[in-house]
């Protein structure tokens, strides 16, 4: 590959960078539990404490 | 082919090294969620029910696909079925243990009281990892 392709290829995955890692930053950095997923689990954690998590078929013999 | 390679690493710089870095980031609470009020225990309380909730969902998905394949299962591996039995009797009292002393732990965070947590946890832990070892000894011998 010649020099200039090189260089062209580079500043291509450059503008991609640019373009898409914010974007998927954002996806990723889900680190941010939103208040919806926060109430998910705490309903999941109250549903083992009380029980009703054990009700579905799976957990009959 | 040795362009598309040339390519393919260029990209693979591109993409993967920022991922890795940015999935290196540490978790953070909406403000306005249940886990983020105060007196509610923040980011570590909300970490010790993702792991209590996780464990749940594998156990509960091997419990699943146990109940779903048993007619094909239970002829070959007479012993996945006593696990997932032996699980069905079991898991329901640790996972509520793990949610007892989570919630000690929440009221009053003591080393002590991470400890007899973390106790739970390994309970669970090694039933997943069964659970785990199971599911994949069956996939494979498939």
């Amino acid at each position: 590959m010649d020099p200039v392709t090189i260089l062209a290829l580079i500043s291509g995955a450059q503008q991609l960078v640019k373009l898409l890692v914010p974007e998927v930053q954002k996806l990723i950095a889900s680190g941010n539990v939103s208040t919806a997923d926060q109430a998910k689990l705490k309903a999941a954690i109250d549903g083992i404490r009380d029980g009703s998590a054990f009700s579905g078929d799976a957990w009959q013999p | 082919m040795k362009r598309f390679i040339q390519i393919f690493f260029l990209l693979h710089l591109a993409f993967v090294v920022p991922l890795t870095q940015t999935a290196c980031n540490k978790t953070t609470l909406e403000p306005s969620g249940v886990y983020a009020q105060p007196g509610a225990g923040g980011v570590v309380v909300y970490d010790l029910d993702l792991s209590i909730a996780t464990s749940k969902n594998v156990i509960e998905g091997f419990l699943t696909w146990e109940k779903a394949n048993r007619a094909l299962i239970e002829p070959k591996y007479p012993q996945i079925r006593g696990y997932a039995d032996q699980l069905r009797q079991n898991a329901p009292k640790w996972l509520q243990s793990a949610v007892a002393l989570r919630d000690a732990y929440a009221a009053n965070p003591t080393p002590a009281n991470k400890t007899a947590f973390d106790t739970a946890m390994a309970v669970l832990d090694a039933a997943v990892t069964q659970a785990q070892t199971y599911l994949a000894n069956a996939v494979k011998s498939k």
